[in-house]
């Protein structure tokens, strides 16, 4: 695939043109890529407002019945529920690891094994997320591994 | 679906492990033989307390993280799955209904929670290796 950059004129806006013969998996997922990378969520925190982006948040929880979008040190309240970040998040690396959390697959250091069947996340900023054994095979496929 | 798979994996684990505690019970008192409704028996209770497996760990509360909340849901489970085999171990005739008879099963409910616990745990610890793998590729891109 030949890629081209050019500066556009003064003025214009930035853009990007796919020329392709058709829309196969890979331009699919160019795509959405380019999409994800807009993709903005609105958190608050103290009567302040910031446009969050997926990649710098750690996790969501919920907590009753308020979401809160935890990031590397600062934590903001999120608006949406829990199920519509999923649905709108489902091309990044956001992935549903409980009832109650949504975690930023690229920021898991590690899995651990528990007890109670129940495997533990930690974060690369120390702090430790419970996965539910039920959302293992969907955490599976999203880091590619395939069901056996 | 997931769920159904969960369960037929707990019964696997479980069934297994009355049949192991079977063996050695019978080994200990010396009995050859086995009785037809003895078979029908061990799946039978395999599947309820696989049931009653799964159904523990979708309402175990994930956010308790502390040690003896743990240990308090594992008891419960435990003296949940204890009057299962109980009931069933009278109806099957495996034990009588009195205080031997059900420290025996609880005994043996023991031994076969020991065994699947460590089973779930190996089968935990190679999805945690698999899944740390997968997260040690993403990272390195």
């Amino acid at each position: 695939m030949k890629i081209i950059i050019e500066t556009p004129k003064d003025g214009e806006e930035d853009e990007i043109i796919i020329r392709c013969q058709e829309l196969d998996e890979d331009v699919m997922h160019l795509i959405h890529l380019l999409k994800a990378d807009k993709l903005r969520i609105t958190g608050y925190q103290e009567g302040a407002m910031k446009q969050l982006s997926p990649k710098e948040i750690f996790y969501f929880e919920s907590v009753d019945n308020k979401v809160f979008a935890y990031c590397e040190k600062e934590v903001f309240e999120v608006k949406e529920k829990l199920y519509e970040i999923e649905e709108r998040c489902q091309r990044t690396d956001l992935q549903r690891i409980s009832k109650s959390v949504i975690v930023n697959v690229s920021q898991i250091e590690r899995v651990s094994p528990m007890i109670g069947s129940r495997l533990q996340a930690t974060m690369k900023n120390g702090e430790k997320l419970v996965i539910s054994r039920q959302y293992v095979p969907e955490l599976k496929r999203k880091l590619g591994i395939a069901e056996r | 679906m997931k769920y159904i798979s969960e369960i037929i994996k707990f019964f696997t684990y479980i069934t297994t492990g009355i049949v192991i505690v079977f063996i050695v019970i019978l080994l200990l008192n010396g009995d050859a033989g086995i009785y037809l409704q003895t078979l029908i028996g061990i799946p039978c209770c395999g599947l309820i307390t696989a049931v009653v497996t799964v159904l523990a760990i979708i309402f175990y509360p994930t956010e308790t993280r502390s040690k003896a909340a743990v240990i308090g849901w594992m008891t419960l489970h435990y003296l949940v799955l204890c009057g299962i085999m109980c009931v069933f171990g009278c109806l099957f005739g495996w034990i009588g209904f009195n205080i031997q008879g059900i420290l025996h099963m609880a005994v043996s409910t023991a031994a076969v929670y020991a065994f699947t616990y460590t089973v779930a745990y190996l089968s935990s610890k190679n999805d945690a290796d698999e899944l740390n793998r997968a997260l040690k590729n993403k990272h390195s891109k």
